[in-house]
């Protein structure tokens, strides 16, 4: 469980997250969707721990960065670390032995190259197979099904399933709504810092019609394509 | 891009310029009044920058922004403006062939582009504890070699400063692994205390330094064994060093170090007796800086 109260987060004069509070249950699986810069990256980082704010965070198992994985947008790779030494360098982190990696190498990673090398899927593979390595409770996947290729995608929608069968805590951010609704038990949209609206799986459906309605609307006749 | 830098260095340009002029002189400086073999490793020195500012990324960049004509200039004009530091301090030193060699040179160097990217893995005995002797070593695999040889020449041709000189590059170099800071999501990861993360960092620091400076200062120990004493006080002397540009590493974390602690290291270059203060007190500071991220 991850329990926040009165986020706020500003950036000098702009304020990016205003005053939410939320709970995230065990074993539940989270969407965070909005738009670009509505605040998703800036509430990951808050719970993280990686930016400081004002208001309250607490779970489970405290200090709650000990127990998450956080897989970013753009993972970064140092140039010439190659992706077996990456993994042992995160399972380092958390004191948990990188064992058996090329069994666990579900992805087929060319573990032994640069992980600088790798394509943008095959990075964000090697980010997420270290954070499973980990062996957190919490999971924060932001944009988890980006640059990563249609097999894959397939995989990642199955471990995240098999990650909320042994309850842990997931929160997913994702441009892809059909990855979404495969996933997530509430879909939470995050508008100008703030959530506007709660969606269960039932209602799926209507949300993404919704969307599409805002996001489309008349657009594309106003673009005038010929 | 270099006044930018002097600026995020906390300095204006034109005193990071003046600031900048003096140390390259009293570097070379230095290195000319200590070695005899200098010319050649000041050579070596601005074939090093020549090269650095051939990489094949940054070419590419220049190739895609500008025309082939503009391209060639800028990349004439760049080595130019690269070498004539080394060449002013040549002609002072009176070295007039080696001075109007390196012009030349640099031109000649601008037309060709190298690719630093050396896609196969290096293997490294650092492996088991990532990440910065294994990226370190990995970047600056050739300058080991040369200060491994340099050192080996030293004791081949009886030099014994020259060694010294060698292994001591290895020293400064391990110093550089641990200048830039990495992004915050690598300290992040870590469910170390500060104080256990400083630790854990340190003396993993001292063991990997140990197995990198092995070879030179053990060569140096055979070849002069009478001089044991300057060679392993010289080790020892390192060994501190690079514990202190850990800790202040982080106590300026997540930005770069500034140049004030930066003055302070340098100082202790000159006095080795302020390693016992300065090592507590940035142990204390970054303690203190890194309980933001780590807990």
């Amino acid at each position: 469980m991850i329990r926040i109260e009165s986020l706020s987060k500003n950036f000098g004069s702009h304020t990016v997250l205003n005053n939410i509070s939320l709970t995230f249950s065990t074993g539940g699986v989270y969407g965070i969707v909005g738009e670009n810069g509505a605040g998703k990256t800036t509430l990951f980082n808050c719970i993280a721990g990686m930016e400081s704010y004002q208001g309250r965070i607490t779970a489970g198992h405290m200090p709650l960065k000990n127990h998450l994985g956080f897989l970013q947008t753009e993972p970064f790779f140092f140039s010439k670390i190659t992706g077996e030494e990456y993994l042992r360098l995160l399972c380092h982190a958390r004191h948990k032995t990188a064992a058996q990696v090329q069994q666990r190498n579900i992805f087929d990673l060319p573990l032994n190259q640069y992980a600088a090398t790798y394509s943008t899927g095959m990075k964000k593979k090697l980010a997420l197979m270290a954070i499973l390595m980990q062996e957190n409770d919490y999971f924060i996947l932001d944009e988890p099904f980006n640059g990563v290729d249609i097999q894959s995608n397939l995989l990642i929608t199955a471990i995240i399933q098999k990650l909320k069968a042994l309850g842990k805590t997931i929160l997913i951010s994702s441009h892809i709504f059909s990855t979404l609704r495969e996933t997530c038990d509430e879909i939470h949209l995050l508008q100008n810092g703030s959530f506007i609206k709660k969606v269960a799986r039932d209602s799926f459906d209507s949300l993404e019609q919704e969307m599409k309605q805002v996001s489309i609307g008349g657009k594309i006749e106003q673009m005038g394509l010929k | 891009m270099l006044n930018r830098q002097i600026k995020d260095f906390g300095l204006r340009p034109l005193w990071g310029w003046l600031l900048g002029s003096a140390g390259f002189f009293l570097f070379s400086w230095l290195l000319f009044s200590k070695t005899s073999a200098a010319i050649y490793l000041y050579v070596l020195l601005a074939a090093a920058s020549l090269v650095q500012l051939g990489n094949g990324k940054r070419t590419d960049f220049l190739k895609i922004t500008f025309p082939e004509r503009s391209l060639r200039s800028i990349r004439m004009g760049e080595n130019v403006f690269a070498v004539i530091p080394f060449v002013l301090f040549l002609l002072y030193r009176k070295q007039v062939l080696p001075a109007l060699l390196l012009l030349p040179g640099a031109l000649l160097l601008s037309l060709i582009r190298h690719s630093a990217n050396i896609n196969t893995t290096v293997p490294t005995p650092f492996g088991k504890k990532p990440f910065e002797f294994l990226t370190g070593f990995r970047q600056s695999l050739l300058f080991i070699f040369a200060a491994y040889l340099l050192t080996g020449i030293g004791i081949f041709v009886n030099n014994f400063h020259l060694g010294l000189f060698g292994s001591g590059v290895v020293l400064l170099l391990v110093l550089s692994f641990y200048t830039k800071p990495e992004p915050l999501f690598y300290l992040w990861n870590f469910s170390f205390t500060p104080g256990k993360f400083l630790k854990k960092k340190v003396s993993t620091a001292m063991g990997h330094t140990t197995i990198l400076t092995g070879i030179p200062f053990a060569a140096m120990l055979i070849a002069y064994p009478e001089k044991w004493w300057m060679i392993t006080g010289i080790l020892l002397l390192g060994y501190g060093y690079v514990a202190l540009i850990i800790l202040i590493k982080y106590t300026a974390y997540p930005d770069e170090i500034p140049l004030v602690p930066l003055l302070i290291f340098s100082a202790s270059i000159f006095f080795p007796p302020l390693l016992l203060g300065l090592i507590p007190l940035f142990y204390s500071r970054s303690v203190n800086r890194l309980a933001t991220y780590l807990s």
